[in-house]
């Protein structure tokens, strides 16, 4: 009996987990529909005039200047973050603020450049939409 | 030694000077004509043989990434950038850039100095 006063309920224990999505593009709204279809809470994170541009309604819209890394970093707060998508239209930004937010598990910039990728040495992981291509046409042609 | 700076004219003209004023051979790429800088265009500028890198563009991640691209793929031995925003400093620094400057820091430190000095 006394067990069962140790045991947390799925509410208690699971604190709610953010999942935080950086830019407005076509890519981001694709990332932010996927997150919803599983239930999962989003923030999405971009300049004003930007996020005018997502049309998702389930979300939390958090207007804030990206070109200022500590900025962003501070606008996430004190919550409980699952994941972090970096995918605004520029690449050199997304570079920039995966290296800022390096430190939280599960951190993914997105690089249009593959190019890029050499320089980029932050503890983040990286998706690059050309060598996923790459990868997927290696893997079919064997 | 040779120097390469990057940013638009007016930001650059005075650093152009002084460099050359000290024997410093320098290639300026403009910004302003050359939207999209890429690593073909450093490489194109010669930069493997530069001792010096500075970036003087309105982006502080275009600064970045030009400093880290310098100084990891062509080994330039220093890399200055400009930091529009005093909170992106600690970032670039820890990025490896030898030099970070902020002219917003500059402004607000010759201010506070200006009006404690009068209210003394």
């Amino acid at each position: 009996m006394f067990l069962l006063f140790f045991i947390e309920s799925p509410e208690q224990g699971g604190a709610d987990m953010y999942n935080i999505v950086i830019g407005s593009n076509s890519y981001a709204e694709m990332i932010i529909d996927l997150l919803i279809e599983k239930n999962k809470l989003v923030f999405a994170m971009d300049k004003k005039e930007n996020l005018q541009r997502i049309s998702q309604k389930k979300i939390v819209k958090l207007e804030v200047n990206t070109d200022n890394s500590k900025l962003v970093q501070s606008s996430l707060g004190n919550q409980q973050v699952e994941s972090i998508y970096i995918v605004t239209d520029d690449d050199k930004l997304n570079l920039m603020l995966g290296e800022q937010l390096a430190e939280y598990d599960n951190t993914y910039v997105f690089l249009l450049d593959e190019k890029l990728t050499a320089i980029a040495d932050g503890n983040y992981k990286i998706i690059c939409p050309s060598l996923l291509i790459k990868e997927f046409v290696m893997r079919e042609i064997q | 030694m040779f120097a390469i700076v990057v940013g638009d004219i007016k930001k650059s003209e005075l650093v152009i000077k002084n460099l050359k004023d000290k024997n410093y051979g320098v290639t300026f790429i403009d910004i302003n004509m050359l939207k999209n800088i890429t690593g073909n265009c450093l490489k194109e500028n010669r930069a493997h043989f530069a001792k010096l890198f500075i970036a003087l563009t309105d982006d502080d991640h275009m600064n970045l990434y030009l400093c880290k691209l310098a100084k990891k793929v062509y080994n330039v031995e220093k890399t200055i950038a400009l930091a529009n925003y005093p909170d992106n400093i600690d970032l670039m620094k820890r990025q490896n850039i030898d030099n970070v400057i902020c002219p917003n820091l500059f402004i607000k430190n010759s201010i506070e100095e200006i009006v404690t000095r009068e209210e003394e």
